[in-house]
């Protein structure tokens, strides 16, 4: 698609400039042009241009990559945030109307983990079905308590201050917890809410 | 009511609702990266999602997730295998449309557009796509596409104009229609599709600002639309296209050379010359600025001021004679592949502030020029080439940077590994479990004790108050005790009576008190009996958190790194092969680009020879006639 | 082509393995690398982040209200900023104090139109080890690191306008 259309705009920009000395002015030239070819000391015949097929071994080698980086993230995962201390925080939207969000900040026991400021690149990106993987960390199992807050800005232009609570028990299993903006149904004010599972 | 109430008391704790399950959170994930353009990452992050078994119930969806991030990342095998492994017997009906839409992405990048088609036909948008609009901007372009190729330009515009102003969709669209109107001499067409490309409503920052591929293309349209206005003979709009382009980046050169050319097609000569005097006075070497060497004297011809233009010709033919012998030289040095591994260098090198890495651009900048030599790489398929080149170099430093990484996950390891260790050690030490077991003992013994007291009544004997006693009750009753004997062993009689009589009075009272307080002093006993119990369940839970995170560790993690580092070391051989191939290929393009460039200057001189002479005839045949008048 | 995040991802698990007491080398900016990304408000109110400006070339310029230089540079990056802007060329300002107040003070002064960041926290600024003030540095349409320039004499504008005009015909 965007091969085929720009190597002939390119081929047509690189000509015209060529062309026209030789063309517009005087006629002379035009004749210059086919002498050109037998006076000036030939240059070798041009190599076939002949673009080797590379793109087999570049997948090969990426293929690779990816199952050695896939790897690496499990055993870092499990060197870093063992199950029975792991415990992840998620972010996901669900609304109706595009909500600005600006900044989310988790405590967890008490302590600030994450303080995160969004794009529009990455609201849109939640707004359309995405969620963040917004945390991972350890806690001591047993009782634990996630606090989290966000600003943003809804589509009228008001801003909202949300918080959300849950407290939750960690067991040997890796946690989540995950953060839920939606809207609440005939209020059109978007809702946090916190909900976990083990 | 209970999160209205939550709301307005921000530490309000809510009963944990129930949430997405894990597979949701993880699928979710990997779009997230998707939406961003971060195929690679959303590519990993199913790979890791396949390998800890949260794909979820709905493989299909899955895998056409999963193949639609390879095709994003150029990764087409994959991308095929998914989609051929999904399977078709049981798809609802979205999902056949999904698959279709991935098949015609394939054949659209094949360039077959019959197949394309034919998968496009598949596609009607009735229902909802991804649940917020009715139209795909992508199938539209797709369909779009296929009309250009069938030759259908009106049907062609009709699908494009369903996709938004700054999708650069659209932009690859109106380029792809123009430059299709163009070969089919519709210049009419061709304007028109330029244009509107050129007139995009595009913002350059905020949320909807247009992408880098979408700016780029705006200016070739510009660009291109200059010169189909000049081939409609439309000069005076060519102009102020021209005008419109901004005066920096890729396409001001040739942009400027355009200008040029049209001054001297209006006998604007002066403009020309301003024109073609900036040009040559750049300090590399392009086609523009080559050409600029040569329409600068025969632009000053024209404003007859011809001893200039005869010296400016001459200057000419010399730069274009050492030109072409540097060509000459360079071509030879082309030939020894470690000269064009050291000019790919240079290219990827930044600026740096030492001496030796300054030295070398520099010299190379002298041979060279600027960048001169990305005019050589040009064409498409080498700027794909170049393209992988980089992206190579890229996996290769992220291989050099990984022995440390995993240098400090050994040290990681090594530490969890030496903690284990230690409650391992602390675990088979008979010491400690032995304690434990002494420790249940010692708890039953006592709520055996305590269970016999609750059931009995009081009674007064030294077992039952024993239990019950204060240390300071006790040692009372000790001495009492040993008094009695006393008493007993060396007083007689009246005395005696006397004392013992005294005596159990004194244990009287401290009966009393003990009966008195027993309800109290029992719950007591029972309170440090369960806080016992807790001692042991803690010291219970921790022998088995030790023993399971013994275990949990002993799983495989130790032996990984080794292995890891000779999947690294294969990768490394691999990815430098793969360099090396690409390496050949652009330096054969480098050597077709030096010869093109000879050719070009070499038809440039010639032509200045042939100007040196005629303006050198022209001044003779002047002076003649001042001579004879 | 869209490089992976696994470096700055794991770079930030690195990190949190480094409280289990691993010695790890303070990491200042080198030519030649990936930029360090990060995500700062501007004063405009919105967040902007610097992996989403790749394919463009991007003059990040650190400075501060009570630097001279720093406010004597800024109208001229303000009109590179113009002239370069349609070719895919962003110019993004970092004030190190973290304050929206003295900034926007500036700001209103001199009539930048340029996105300014604020560096709450300093953190940006720690993770591009900054040596003088103003500083500039500018990448690549790949996020690399292509130049690094401390301070700023009257003049050095001219050195801005060569690397930027190269790095744009890339």
């Amino acid at each position: 698609m965007r091969r085929t259309a720009t190597r002939h705009i390119l081929t047509l920009i690189l000509a015209m400039p060529l062309a026209w000395p030789l063309v517009v002015y005087g006629g002379a030239p035009e004749g210059a042009g086919t002498a050109s070819g037998g006076a000036a000391p030939a240059p070798e015949a041009e190599e076939a241009a002949a673009p080797v097929a590379l793109d087999s071994d570049l997948e090969r080698i990426k293929k690779d990559l990816l199952k050695l980086k896939r790897d690496l993230v499990i055993l870092e995962e499990d060197l870093l945030f063992p199950a029975s201390s792991q415990v992840a925080v998620f972010l996901s939207m669900d609304l109706g109307e595009l909500f600005q969000l600006d900044a989310v900040s988790v405590k967890l026991n008490g302590k600030e983990v994450v303080h995160h400021l969004y794009t529009d690149r990455q609201v849109d990106a939640l707004y359309r079905g995405g969620v963040q993987k917004l945390f991972i960390g350890n806690v001591k199992q047993g009782q634990n308590r996630l606090t989290a807050f966000f600003t943003g800005r809804g589509p009228s232009g008001r801003d909202y201050r949300r918080a959300t609570t849950v407290e939750f028990e960690k067991s040997f299993e890796p946690a989540f917890v995950e953060l839920a903006i939606s809207d609440s149904g005939a209020k059109y004010q978007p809702e946090f809410s916190a909900a976990v599972s083990n | 009511m209970k999160n209205f109430i939550c709301e307005l008391i921000l530490s309000c704790v809510v009963a944990a609702p129930v949430g997405k399950p894990v597979d949701e959170l993880t699928y979710g994930s990997m779009l997230y990266s998707y939406y961003q353009q971060e195929y690679q990452q959303a590519l990993l992050e199913t790979m890791v999602a396949e390998a800890q078994d949260r794909r979820g119930e709905d493989t299909v969806r899955f895998d056409l997730a999963k193949g639609s991030f390879a095709f994003s990342d150029r990764m087409y095998e994959t991308a095929r295998t998914t989609f051929e492994s999904v399977d078709q017997t049981e798809l609802t009906e979205l999902d056949q449309m999904r698959l279709a839409f991935h098949l015609a992405r394939e054949y659209h990048r094949r360039g077959e557009y019959a197949g394309m088609e034919v998968q496009l036909d598949r596609i009607s948008l009735k229902s909802n796509w991804l649940g917020r609009s009715r139209v795909h901007p992508e199938v539209e372009f797709m369909r779009s596409e296929a009309a250009v190729a069938a030759g259908n330009y009106a049907e062609a515009e009709s699908y494009l104009a369903a996709l938004d102003d700054d999708d650069p969709l659209l932009a690859y669209g109106l380029y792809n229609l123009g430059v299709a109107y163009r070969e089919a001499e519709d210049l009419e067409g061709s304007r028109r599709a330029f244009e509107r490309l050129a007139n995009l409503k595009i913002r350059t920052k905020g949320k909807k600002a247009a992408s880098a591929e979408t700016l780029d293309l705006v200016q070739r349209a510009k660009l291109a639309l200059s010169f189909v206005a000049r081939e409609q003979q439309d000069t005076t709009d060519a102009t102020k296209v021209l005008g419109g382009l901004p005066g920096e980046g890729r396409y001001r050169d040739v942009a400027l050379a355009s200008y040029g050319g049209l001054a001297m097609e209006q006998g604007d000569y002066e403009l020309a010359a301003r024109i073609w005097l900036t040009l040559q006075n750049q300090d590399y070497w392009t086609s523009s600025t080559a050409q600029a060497r040569l329409a600068f004297p025969m632009s000053l011809e024209q404003l007859a001021s011809r001893e200039m233009a005869l010296a400016q010709y001459r200057k000419a033919e010399q730069s274009f004679e050492a030109r072409l012998a540097l060509l000459t030289d360079l071509r030879t040095q082309a030939e020894d592949p470690n000269w064009v591994k050291n000019l790919l260098l240079v290219f990827s090198a930044p600026e740096r502030d030492d001496e030796r890495m300054a030295d070398l651009v520099a010299r190379w900048r002298e041979q060279l020029g600027h960048t001169d030599w990305l005019e050589w790489l040009a064409t498409e398929d080498t700027h794909q080439v170049l393209m992988e080149w980089r992206e190579l170099l890229a996996v290769r430093d992220w291989l050099t940077a990984l022995p440390q990484k995993l240098g400090a996950f050994e040290q990681v390891a090594g530490e969890r590994r030496r903690r284990s260790a230690e409650a391992r050690a602390l675990l088979e030490d008979e010491a400690l479990l032995a304690n434990r077991e002494v420790l249940e003992q010692e708890i039953t013994k006592r709520k055996l004790a305590l269970d016999a007291l609750s059931k009995s009544g009081a009674v007064r004997s030294m077992d039952w108050m024993g239990k019950l006693a204060t240390p300071e009750e006790r040692a009372l009753l000790d001495e009492l005790e040993g008094m009695r004997a006393l008493v007993s062993a060396h007083m007689d009689g009246s005395d005696r009576k006397k004392w013992l009589g005294r005596i159990d009075r004194l244990e009287g009272t401290i009966f009393w008190q003990i009966a008195d307080d027993r309800a109290d002093r029992t719950r007591k006993l029972e309170k440090t009996h369960m806080e016992n119990l807790a001692l042991l369940a803690d010291v219970d839970a921790r022998i088995t958190r030790v023993a399971n995170a013994e275990s949990e560790f002993a799983a495989g993690v130790e032996t990984d790194f080794l292995i890891f580092a000779d999947r690294a070391d294969m990768l490394t051989a691999d990815v430098a092969n793969a360099l090396d191939a690409r390496q050949v290929a652009l330096a054969g393009e480098l050597r077709r680009g030096m010869a093109r460039e000879m050719k070009e200057v070499q038809q440039y001189l010639l032509v200045t020879r042939i100007g040196i002479a005629r303006a050198t005839d022209e001044l003779a045949m002047g002076s003649e006639t001042v001579e004879g008048e | 082509m869209k490089k992976t995040k696994w470096l700055s991802t794991a770079g930030a698990l690195i990190a949190l393995g480094a409280s289990l007491a691993l010695p790890l080398g303070a990491h200042a900016v080198d030519l030649k690398e990936d930029a360090p990304d990060f995500t700062l408000k501007s004063l405009e109110g919105s967040n902007l982040r610097l992996e989403e400006y790749r394919g463009q070339v991007v003059l990040i310029n650190f400075w501060a209200s009570w630097c001279g230089p720093c406010r004597q540079e800024m109208p001229l990056l303000d009109r590179l900023h113009h002239r370069y802007e349609d070719t895919g060329f962003a110019v993004l300002g970092v004030n190190v104090e973290g304050e929206v107040e003295p900034a926007q003070e500036i700001v209103d002064k001199t009539n930048v139109t340029f996105p300014i960041l604020i560096d709450d926290g300093q953190k940006v600024s720690d993770m591009y080890n900054l040596q003088a003030m103003p500083t500039t540095v500018v990448v690549d349409r790949d996020g690399v690191v292509r130049y690094i320039h401390p301070g700023y004499k009257p003049g050095d504008e001219a050195k801005y306008v060569e690397v930027v005009k190269k790095l744009i015909r890339e």
